[in-house]
This record gives C-alpha cells, structure tokens and sequence, in this order.
C-alpha cells in the first residue's frame, strides 16, 4: 500500500465486484440451524416430553396416578415400620 | 439447570409435582413462598416424633407429637396436589418463568424429601421408638395379641430398669422370637424366690389383690383367668393367672419348679405379667441390661377396645 493514488481504478472495481458475487456454500443454514437447535436441546426435552403427555387426557391421568403412588411410598413404608400393614 | 421455556403452566403437571413432594407443585406455578412453606412442613412436622421420646411419656405427648404431626403430614400430601392444580388452572397463560422455575430443581427437591423420609423413619426406629406387635398372651392382662406398642430406645442409657418396669429385650439364640416383653420383678442384687405362684423379693413377699371381674369385662374375649394387683415396692400392676374354672388346679397349671436365686450384676429378673402362660426369666435366667432394648411407652393401636389406648399405665 502506498499513498499514492493507483491509477488502475478499474482493479479495484474488479475486486470489489468478484467479492460481492462469492455465493455462500448451500448448506450454510442448514449448519446455523443445526447449531442453534444443539443450543436449545437440552432445555426443550423436557418440554417435549410434557407437552407429548398433555395431547392425551389418559396420559395425564396415568402421570398424576404414578406420581400419587411414588409420593405415597414414605406413608407406606412408615405404615409398614409401624406394623400398621403387613405384608 | 436451564430456566424452563414454556410460558403456559399445566395444571397436571403442578399436581404430579405436588404428589411427588408437597409444594414443589406451587413453586412451578411461581408461589415459592407457599411452596416452602408446605415442603418444610412435610419435612419437620414428622420429625416432633423425636421430640415425643425426650418428655415423660403420657396420652398429650402422644397425640400431639405422634399422632397430630402423622396426620398433618396426610393433609398436607392431600392438599397441596389439589391446591396446585388449582393455582395451575387459574395462571396467567403468558407466565413468566422464574430463575427457580428449573426442571433439575423440581426433581433435587423431590429426591431431597424422599431421601429425608427414608432417613428419618429408619434412624427413629433404630434409635427413638421402635414399634412392635404382641404376638402372645404371654403379657394378658396389660397387652393382648394384636397390640400395637412403642418402645423408647432413648432412656436407656441414664438408667438401669427398675421394679415394675416394662421392657423390651433381646432373647438368647436359642428361644424363639429375636424380640420379648416382659416385667421387671427383680434387679441386680435382689434375692427373688418362686414357689408356685409366690413370690418374695428380699425376704419380701409380693401381696397381691384381686382384681373385680366387672373391670377386665371389655378384655374377656381375650383374657380367661383371674386377675390381680400385684405390688412391688412402690410399683402395682396386674397379673393373670389361670382360673378354677378353667378345669385346671393351681399345681397343674404352673410348670415351674422353686426358684431361688440372687439376681446377678447389671442384670434383671423378668416375668409375663401372665404369670401361668409365659416364658421368662424362670426359664431362661436373668437377662443382662444390655440386652434391653428400651422401654415400652406407648399402646397406640390397642387390639379389642379404644380405652386401653395411650400410655402403658400400671
């Protein structure tokens, strides 16, 4: 570089047309896309998973159904300590 | 942990949530403050449990640090799902998430309440209370089969059985059962003779007094016998023996022979207050205080009738 004016001002315009015509490579969004979906998977499984269960009224049942049965446990256990249940 | 990234709150989920551990339901929905406040209550309301083993025993510590404490922690496994679900349906379906609304959270404090039950009813009954069913008639009239007791495991480490007492302890190998109750008639040091159904400790014989047929009439579906107080030393209880009327004498009913012994160091004399019907000390010979369990505080489910509810009282 100097600071004296090129007089090929055509090289620069040719330049700045060539840089100007680079098409991006095709699967370009593919790859943004596939990153910023890796950046949300693991706050939207869980999510997935809930919402799959609310399509289906059973499955929301049988879910609060499992979990009474799992929350009950300590009860039992402390029923069967006290040899209030018997198995 | 990732704040979760959906707005609506579903009102399921927060039920399941609040079945799992109580509150964890109401933090989902953004109500933390009532979300620890239940989640806390699940977790120390149970332990006044422990609290009951240090205060003399008696029906008030009974009720109101067993028993109310156990059914609160019911309510409260009851109501906090249905409250959720309740607060879930009625949310703004454009909730904020909040910096706690974090799926990793929800399961921590689930594993955190689950994991302290478990702790807390193993440690309580390997060294608080330690509950036992009567399998024998072996302590009729006091305890009937199908009584459920409690065992104080704490007191005995500030002092040694006493005349009167009622304790739990461990059998020797050879007896079936790992587990007996039984009474104190002698400790160490007291010179105890048997004859028959006499007894004399120090020279002393123990006198006793019939005890009215109208005040066992709730028990005789289980109790066939007369019944009497017996008094040892400050200490009076009842004991049982097989009545004439069963067909039986006296001399043919009792299986043991004249005992005569002296009590030895940190040791106990025992006898089924079913004097005719048990297997004790007159069988197996005094019993060491280490092999004492504890004490028996508590009938909290008796068989037959409500009124022998509460303190094992003498």
């Amino acid at each position: 570089m100097t600071d004296r004016p090129t007089g090929d001002e055509h090289a620069y315009d040719d330049w700045i047309a060539n840089r100007r015509a680079v098409e991006p490579p095709s699967e370009l969004t593919d790859r943004v896309m596939a990153l910023v979906e890796k950046q949300n998977v693991s706050g939207s499984r869980s999510l997935g998973f809930v919402e799959s269960l609310n399509e289906s009224p059973l499955l929301r049942v049988a879910a609060c159904f499992v979990s009474s049965l799992v929350g009950s446990l300590p009860f039992l256990y402390a029923a069967y300590v006290a040899q209030l249940l018997v198995f | 942990m990732t704040v979760e990234k959906s707005a609506i709150r579903f009102p399921w989920v927060a039920m399941a949530l609040s079945f799992l551990s109580s509150g964890v339901g109401h933090i989902y929905c953004g109500r933390i403050v009532k979300g620890l406040v239940l989640y806390s209550a699940r977790l120390l309301l149970p332990m006044l449990c422990i609290l009951a083993a240090f205060v003399r025993p008696s029906n008030g510590a009974l009720i109101g640090l067993i028993l109310l404490p156990a059914l609160a922690t019911i309510l409260i496994f009851l109501f906090s799902p249905i409250d959720a679900w309740a607060i879930a349906r009625r949310s703004d379906p454009e909730y904020t998430p909040k910096e706690y609304n974090r799926t990793g959270l929800y399961w921590l404090l689930i594993a955190l309440q689950l994991s302290c039950y478990v702790a807390l009813i193993l440690g309580a009954s390997a060294f608080v209370y330690e509950p036992f069913v009567i399998p024998t008639r072996s302590m009729h009239p006091n305890f009937l089969v199908g009584d459920r007791i409690l065992v104080n495991k704490r007191p005995l480490r500030e002092s040694f059985p006493d005349r009167g007492d009622l304790v739990a302890f461990h059998t020797p190998s050879s007896e079936k059962g790992r587990t007996w109750m039984k009474r104190v008639v002698g400790v160490a040091g007291d010179r105890v003779v048997i004859r028959g159904r006499e007894i004399e400790v120090n020279g002393k014989k123990l006198e006793r007094e019939r005890v009215p047929a109208e005040s066992t009439a709730l028990i005789r579906n289980q109790v066939e016998g007369d019944v009497y107080y017996e008094l040892n030393g400050s200490r009076r209880y009842r004991v049982l023996f097989a009545g004439e009327a069963s067909g039986d004498s006296p001399a043919d009913v009792s299986e043991t022979k004249e005992i005569d012994i002296t009590v030895p160091d940190r040791s106990v004399f025992l006898l089924g207050d079913n004097r005719d019907k048990s297997r004790d000390s007159r069988h197996i010979g005094s019993v060491h205080v280490g092999d004492v369990i504890g004490y028996v505080d508590y009938n909290y489910f008796p068989a037959e009738t409500w009124s022998r509810f509460g303190v094992s009282r003498d």
